[in-house]
């Protein structure tokens, strides 16, 4: 197939599909055409309005999906109305989405927008949510919006996260050319891969040592946004592994650090710090705004509620933890780094068992309380900067091939596992289970601000 | 449910009623207790209901679900019965 456009990051309303969706809708669009309904929760984003899709109603050619009365097909009238009924019941977005031939470029028809003026209205008045049309090529995509507020918008962009982060806009987006500084990154990334890292806001939660390679290596990148979260301040036993630490950077804030170098690296960088545990409300928040997230603390309650915004927000991202077992007599086991892809609507960190529930509830108490629920005192595990290094960079890798388009695969988006020790590195593909409450459509998969991540972590 | 106290049987067909039921959320006052779909659809549409006549009526049964009523299809309404009209939607 021919090379698909990149488009960075639009202004304005945005809808997500999660890449198994996406899978199955495209199977359902090409090559012949049919007809569908997206069920959407609603969220905040960075740069606009997202709507974000959970569930998807397929309308079965000749029965649902017929020859119309005006147009080429129709959705049939009862089918319309179950999926608007189900919309109003589930406080969901009604998107009916149908395919036009074409590849890179895409706009609705007279027929398409008579259609919309006739009948959103109603249903409109029916769902009291955002109800509008959608149009896809493989390679574009245009939607039309009717608002609960009685307005009316097009849709700038939808974005759908797997192995690469595909962003489809009605036409292409021909992009300036990338500054001089980094004219040799866009020789590979292309000056709209470019373009879109610096359009990118992307979180670092846990600034220790696999953290503050990743806030060095983004800010170099050109990432024109970085959210930092971590409550910690710095040690002496970590300047071994903190980017640029002195011995003045002790007992000082590790968001202040990974701040100061972020900004080192690149002088023009948005920086939004939070020295606070992600579970606080005002992290959360920061969060639910990301295009991506990378999770470098390895409490169980940071791998919750990141895990947790990942499966409510559609936002990917990538789990990055290194394991170096000691035992008390000095013997070293196996070391392994993990870098985990989150995809929203794939196998979560609950689904892979990646949760210790039992440490969740401690993790959840506050500090004097965890302390004295754990039955033997904290030692302090090994940490060392060259196995950071390998889990960062495969981590960072990803990120950068996936943003831009430059995965082989769209749809690989297994976990990397290296043991140095035996030099081998291996894929793992994650595990579902069918009725996961954060990552499947019977759970929170998409629904954004009802049923609010931040609510939840309050209680 | 149906709360409203019937009248007694034989008077009520030709004396003229207002029934109030729901067309898409919306109050629609109905001059009879017997009317075709199209009647409700033209009640609505007079009322300022977004639809055209071309829209598929739906009302809400005892189960929750809904159950096409044809344009000459005629019906008993009761108060607060709730309808949905959806039109077919065309694409090209
Ligand atoms: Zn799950
Ligand atoms: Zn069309």
């Amino acid at each position: 197939m021919a090379r698909r456009p990149v488009n960075p990051p639009a202004e304005g309303w945005s809808l997500t599909i999660p890449h198994r969706l996406w899978t199955e809708l495209s199977a359902h669009l090409f090559p012949f055409g049919g007809g569908a309904v997206l069920l959407a929760g609603h969220a905040e984003g960075a740069r606009g309005p997202r709507l974000l899709a959970y569930d998807l109603i397929t309308a079965t050619n000749d029965t649902a999906y017929i020859p119309g009365e005006y147009g080429h097909r129709a959705l049939a009238p009862s089918f319309v109305r179950d999926a608007a009924v189900r919309a109003r019941d589930e406080s969901a977005a009604y998107l009916a989405v149908h395919a036009h031939g074409g590849l890179d470029r895409v706009r609705f028809s007279s027929v398409d927008t008579a259609s919309h003026e006739r009948g959103y209205p109603a249903l409109r008045q029916i769902t009291g949510q955002t109800v509008g049309g959608l149009v896809f090529t493989p390679h574009a995509a245009a939607g039309d919006l009717w608002l609960a507020d009685g307005s009316r918008t097009p849709l700038a962009e939808t974005v759908i996260p797997g192995g690469n982060l595909l962003r489809l806009r009605p036409c292409p987006v021909t992009a300036t050319p990338a500054g001089p500084g980094h004219d040799r990154q866009a020789r590979l990334l292309g000056d709209v891969g470019q373009a879109t890292l610096n359009r990118l806001r992307v979180a670092v939660v846990g600034l220790g040592g696999v953290g503050s390679i990743l806030v060095e290596e983004l800010a170099r990148l050109g990432v024109g946004t970085l959210v930092l979260i971590d409550d910690d301040t710095v040690e002496a036993t970590n300047l071994p592994r903190l980017v640029a630490a002195g011995k003045d950077d002790i007992g000082q804030l590790k968001t202040d650090l990974a701040a100061r170098n972020a900004q080192r690296a690149n002088p023009r960088i948005r920086l939004i710090p939070k020295a606070t545990r992600v579970e606080h409300p005002e992290a959360l928040n920061e969060l639910a705004l990301c295009d991506w997230i990378f999770l470098a603390a390895d409490s169980a309650s940071a791998r919750h509620w990141v895990n947790a915004t990942v499966q409510q927000f559609l936002i990917p991202g990538v789990q990055v933890g290194v394991k170096i077992p000691v035992d008390s007599a000095g013997c070293v086991g196996q070391i392994h780094t993990a870098t985990r892809i989150m995809l929203p609507g794939d196998g979560c960190l609950w689904c892979n068992r990646l949760i210790d529930s039992t440490q969740l509830a401690i993790d959840m108490h506050p500090k004097a309380e965890r302390d004295a629920a754990r039955y033997v005192p904290g030692v302090p595990v090994p940490s060392v900067i060259t196995l950071n290094t390998l889990a960062a960079a495969e981590a960072l890798n990803h990120f950068v091939l996936a943003a831009t388009g430059l995965h082989d695969d769209d749809h690989d988006h297994a976990a990397v596992i290296h043991r140095p020790r035996t030099r081998q590195r291996d894929l793992q593909d994650p595990r579902q289970d069918a009725n996961c409450r954060w990552c499947t459509p019977a759970g929170r998969l998409g629904r954004g601000d009802s049923g609010s991540v931040v609510q939840t972590a309050t209680l | 449910m149906d709360t409203v106290i019937e009248p007694t049987a034989g008077q009520n067909e030709r004396r003229p009623v207002k029934v109030t039921v729901t067309v898409n959320n919306q109050p629609v006052i109905l001059p009879s207790r017997e009317l075709t779909g199209l009647e409700i659809k033209q009640a609505a549409i007079a009322q300022g209901v977004p639809i055209d006549t071309g829209f598929q009526l739906s009302v809400k049964r005892g189960n929750g679900r809904y159950e096409v009523v044809d344009d000459d299809e005629q019906i008993r309404v009761h108060p607060n019965q709730e309808f949905l009209a959806v039109p077919p939607d065309d694409n090209s």
